[in-house]
This record gives structure tokens, sequence and C-alpha cells, in this order.
């Protein structure tokens, strides 16, 4: 059972894949695996996954990110949900893109969005292209206004871990509604 | 077969037992996982059961405990009795088990450094009496010397037969005898019997051998287990028992062999034979002594053999039965622990096999493995020295829910000290 403090939180395939990946940089792989590391050591959230996330997960995961995931099923900290598809939604959000390229970004991680409202609407990524393309969505789209984003990699400008560890609260600055404002 | 409906050893708990200073308890399910740090125990609250063991089954009267046998070894009360930091070592030690059979029983009983080496203290028995309900619940303590009066006041309570006036030490076990000795109410028979039954395959399990004596081939293992090996599935063999059929197949599922055989040298040796390539399963030309081939079949052999061996309610204690198994292995062996565990043999493996561990997990999600025939104990040492035991059973997807430490806790921070080092080593060149 989930104590009041735990949140669930939508972690995208990017964090899994630069958490201790041959391919990150050296900060970004260590930030993320920092995250993970505070996650599941220090805090008691959950990790939220649906048919589309795991498949992403499976992937792109290195395996420090395989270790931390099968060890926070094993915790039972791992809630697996299969969100509605909202096509009036995605319609919606595609309907402030600006061209093929934005419409194919939304596409992509609009799950995480779904999977979000099903949660406690909280998105960790590491894209703040598609961060920008849904901030600027929620200026005309209410429901999305309130999703929190955090990115693992921006640690001076985010305090991902602090955050983490004051329970992830759903702290204005970090919703999309004010992202990019002032 | 759910855990309610098999027989046998269900629990055992000890205390003054080397680390195991206060009571820690394991409850003994079909499989029944025992993990945790070199030196946290695992192996000490099994040895007082196996002491037990050797001292039921020495071909001669050892006394009330035998503790230098061929399944422990031990030359002085003092290598076993606990000693924590900044306290007295103690002078006894208790081991309690539980059985299940026809009623479920509970029997302690308390040794201590005599004066003449390892005494029976005491002996307390409990044991419900859901099919003879007219009689009432066991509950009794006995001990050497017993006054008479004390005697006659549990004998009528208990339905003890007269003229059985004393109590004396069977062994490990206290029972009624007659003055003369003649007479006896065995109360621990049935425990007796699990004991005798159970089967031990320690650590370390020798180096293979050209050749093996023979030796009985059950239903009984008195002993640790290796010594049967070879007569078994020479037996097997002979009598064309599906049984080396399942055994070849373990093997070859563990990627080791896809052949076993024996072949006997004259009266007093047996060799055992294995295919010489993991993946043949027909050639019989190309056989091999068990001695010219990797440690790991030799190792694990006497594993897989036992596993198919038991019977349902048959306590199997396997020490390390990964021991020199490759990473793919430990994973298959899971599935031979699974298929005994749902025979309803009681398989106790102490392991330091992540993968092993997971790969047990893995068959519980998968639905091939009920989550209630398995029961996870992980051990470690608190701040005064004593051992403390987290218990765990897995829920439907394989989880156990929250641990203070395990293999994934290891795993985790050594990947990530290996990616900080390595990325930033790498950040330096460039």
């Amino acid at each position: 059972m989930r104590s009041r403090d735990s949140k669930r939180l939508v972690v995208n395939a990017s964090v899994a894949r630069a958490a201790g990946g041959e391919e990150a940089t050296v900060s970004v792989s260590i930030s993320c695996t920092e995250f993970l590391e505070t996650f599941r050591d220090e805090c008691p959230h959950h990790v939220v996954m649906t048919p589309e996330l795991s498949e992403e997960w499976e992937e792109n995961q290195s395996r420090f990110a395989a270790t931390w995931l099968r060890s926070m099923i094993a915790r039972k900290r791992f809630v697996y949900i299969e969100p509605l598809v909202n096509q009036a939604l995605r319609g919606e959000i595609e309907g402030t893109a600006t061209n093929e390229n934005e419409i194919e970004d939304i596409q992509k991680d609009f799950h995480l969005l779904e999977a979000a409202r099903e949660t406690d609407h909280i998105i960790i990524s590491l894209d703040e292209t598609v961060r920008g393309l849904f901030a600027r969505a929620a200026e005309r789209v209410g429901e999305i206004r309130d999703i929190v984003w955090v990115n693992p990699e921006r640690v001076e400008e985010e305090e991902p871990l602090a955050w983490l560890q004051n329970g992830a609260p759903p702290e204005e600055h970090r919703k999309l509604r004010t992202w990019g404002i002032g | 077969m759910s855990k309610e409906t098999i027989e046998g050893i269900t629990k055992i708990a000890v205390s003054g037992f080397k680390s195991l200073a206060e009571e820690c308890t394991i409850d003994i399910r079909p499989l029944t996982i025992l993990a945790g740090a070199n030196s946290s125990g695992k192996s000490s609250i099994m040895q007082p059961f196996l002491m037990l063991k050797q001292t039921l089954e020495a071909p001669y009267d050892p006394g009330p405990l035998l503790i230098d046998g061929p399944n422990v070894q031990f030359t002085l009360a003092e290598q076993f009795l606990s000693k924590l930091v900044g306290k007295e070592r103690t002078d006894r030690f208790q081991i309690r088990i539980e059985t299940r059979d026809y009623e479920s029983s509970s029997t302690t009983t308390t040794f201590r450094k005599g004066a003449s080496g390892i005494e029976l203290v005491k002996m307390t028995q409990t044991e419900s009496k859901q099919f003879l309900p007219s009689l009432p619940p066991r509950d009794m303590t006995l001990y050497p010397e017993m006054p008479p009066e004390e005697i006659k006041s549990l004998a009528d309570q208990h339905w003890i037969p007269r003229g059985l006036e004393t109590v004396r030490h069977s062994r490990c076990f206290l029972r009624f005898e007659s003055q003369d000795g003649h007479t006896s109410q065995n109360l621990t028979y049935n425990l007796e019997h699990h004991i005798f039954n159970s089967i031990h395959l320690p650590g370390l399990r020798g180096n293979p051998e050209r050749t093996y004596k023979p030796a009985s081939t059950g239903p009984q293992y008195p002993g640790t287990f290796e010594h049967y090996t070879a007569s078994i599935i020479h037996e097997w063999q002979e009598t064309g028992d599906e049984c080396l059929k399942t055994l070849a197949d373990a093997l070859y599922a563990l990627g080791l062999t896809g052949r076993v055989s024996t072949k006997k040298i004259g009266d007093t040796r047996i060799e055992l034979q294995v295919g010489r390539l993991s993946d043949d399963r027909t050639g019989k030309a190309d056989m091999v002594s068990i001695a010219d081939v990797g440690f790991g079949v030799s190792q694990v052999l006497p594993v897989l053999v036992a596993l198919i061996v038991a019977e349902p309610g048959q306590l199997v204690y396997l020490e390390q039965p990964e021991m020199h198994l490759h990473p793919r292995a430990q994973v298959a062996l899971a599935q031979v622990l699974a298929a005994a565990a749902k025979r309803g043999v009681r398989v106790v493996a102490e392991t330091h096999s992540s993968l092993l561990l997971l790969a047990v997990q893995t068959l519980v999600a998968e639905g091939d493995l009920s989550p209630e025939l398995v029961k996870l104990h992980w051990f470690r040492r608190g701040e005064n020295g004593a051992t403390k035991i987290d218990t765990a059973d897995l829920d439907e997807a394989g989880a156990y829910g929250d641990w203070p430490e395990d293999f994934d806790d290891i795993d985790l921070k050594a990947q990530s000290r290996y990616i900080k080092a390595a990325q930033s080593r790498l950040a330096e060149k460039t």
C-alpha cells in the first residue's frame, strides 16, 4: 500500500537510457543515475509503467536502469496502468503544433501525459523540446496545465533531488502552465 | 498444492546458538530461500537441526547430542554457544521444530554444556488434537530427573500409559520409560521420522572422483547426500527409471551436458560418466568420466539428484546449490528447485545467487510457481552481533516488498560506483 507521502511518477525512457548508458554525456548519465538512486533509496515514491512506456524502457534502458526497475518491482513500488486513449485531447494538443516535426514529437510522448493524468500528474523526462511543446499547448488546453515536469539533467535550475526528497510536491513553477514564463 | 496440504517440517527456531543469540525463526515452505551476507547466520539456523540429524543417525548411541559428525563438525561447545559483544557466553541453546502431519506439533529442546559434555536440559512439546478432539491438546515439559509425582500428573493429563514412571533421554529427545527401560512412550516419533528423512547437501561437496563407493539408494540418506549420488543414478539406469531422463533433461537445461550414465567397476565401485558435449543428447560414444569435465557438473549433480529423488514432505537442505555454475545455469536451476517444490518437497536453499532469486521471482510472475509455496528469509547481523532475520512472501508478481538490504542494493551500488568512475575517467580524457 502506498503511503501518503508517496507519489506516482511517470519516468520517461530517456532517463532509463541515460542512467549509466554509454551514449549519454557524463554529466547527464551521472545526474540520471543519482536521480534514480535517490528515487529508490531515499523516497517512498512509485514508478508508473504503461504498455507503451514499458516497451520504450525495454528498448532503451541501461543495465543500471534495468536493475533499478527490477528492484522497484520487487519492492512493490511499481504501478502498472493501461491509460485510456483520449483521442479528443490528442487532437487538441496536436492542433497547437506549427509543423509536422512538432506533431511527431507530440505524438511520440503523448502517452506520458496520459499516464501522468491517470496518476499523480508528474513526468520525469530529459526532453526539453517536447516539454516546450506541451507547455505551449497548455496555454490552450486546460487538462494538462497542472502536469508537473521535472528534468533530472537540469540539476542547478530545478534541484530535482531535493524536490524528490521533499515529497515531489506539485510546485507551481514546475507545472506546464508556468513553464517558460518569467 | 497449497502450503497447508503439505506435510513435514514447517518451522525451525533457534536461540543461544552462534550469532542466533536471541530466538530466530524461519518458516519452511516448499521453496525456502535463505539469503544474506557471509557469516550472517544462514547456516547457523540449520546447524542445530543437522546436529539432531547426526545424533539420531549415528550407528552407536552418541548421548544427547553429537556435535562432531558427518553433517556438522564442532569440537567444543564454546564454538557454537552464543557470545554477544559485551556479554557473557550463554551456557545453553534451544531449537524448536514445528511439523504438520495429521496433527500440528511443536517440539522445543534445550541443551547446555555440562560437566560431562552436552546435556539435554528439557523438552517441551505442544500438539493440537484436531483429529482426536476428545483428547486435550498436548502441552507438556519434560526434563531428566523429573520427580515421579510430576510424571504421574502429566501422565494422567495426557493419557500416558501407566507404568512409565521415569523420563529419560533417547538420544536428543526425552521420553517416558518404565523403570527397567523395557517399555517406553516416544513423543517425538513423527519429528524423528522427518529428521531421519531429511537430505543435507553441504556447500563443500568434494572433488569429483574417478569412481564412487556404492551406497544405499534411499529412501533415507544418513550423513551428507553427495555419497549417494552415483548409486542412485546407477539404480535409475539399471531399472530404466524415468528419473534418469529427468536428470538428463535438467543437466541439459543447465547447459552442462546432454547425457549421464554409470558403469559398475567390479562390486565395489561405480564410475559416473557424462556426455563430453553440452548439446549432444544422442551420441553414446563420447562419454567421459565426471572427473574429466568442469566442476559445475560434479557440484550440481548431487543437487539435481536430491531434488529429483526427494519425496513430498521430505526436507532437502541445500547449501549454495548454485556453486560453480555459470549465470545461465543458475537461472535454469530455479526451474529444478521449483519442480521439486511443486511436488511438495520442502527445499531449503541457502544462496548467494541474485540470479537464482530473480529466476524464482520470474517463475512466480509467469504463473509457473505459486507464490504461497515460496518463503524468503534475509539474514543480517545487528549492531551487537546478533542475527536478525527479515522474512518476506512473494506476491503474484514475484515481488517481495521492502527489505532492509537485498541483492539489488548491492548490484545498484556497484553499478553506480562503476558508472561514475568510468565516466569521470572518460571525461578527463576528452
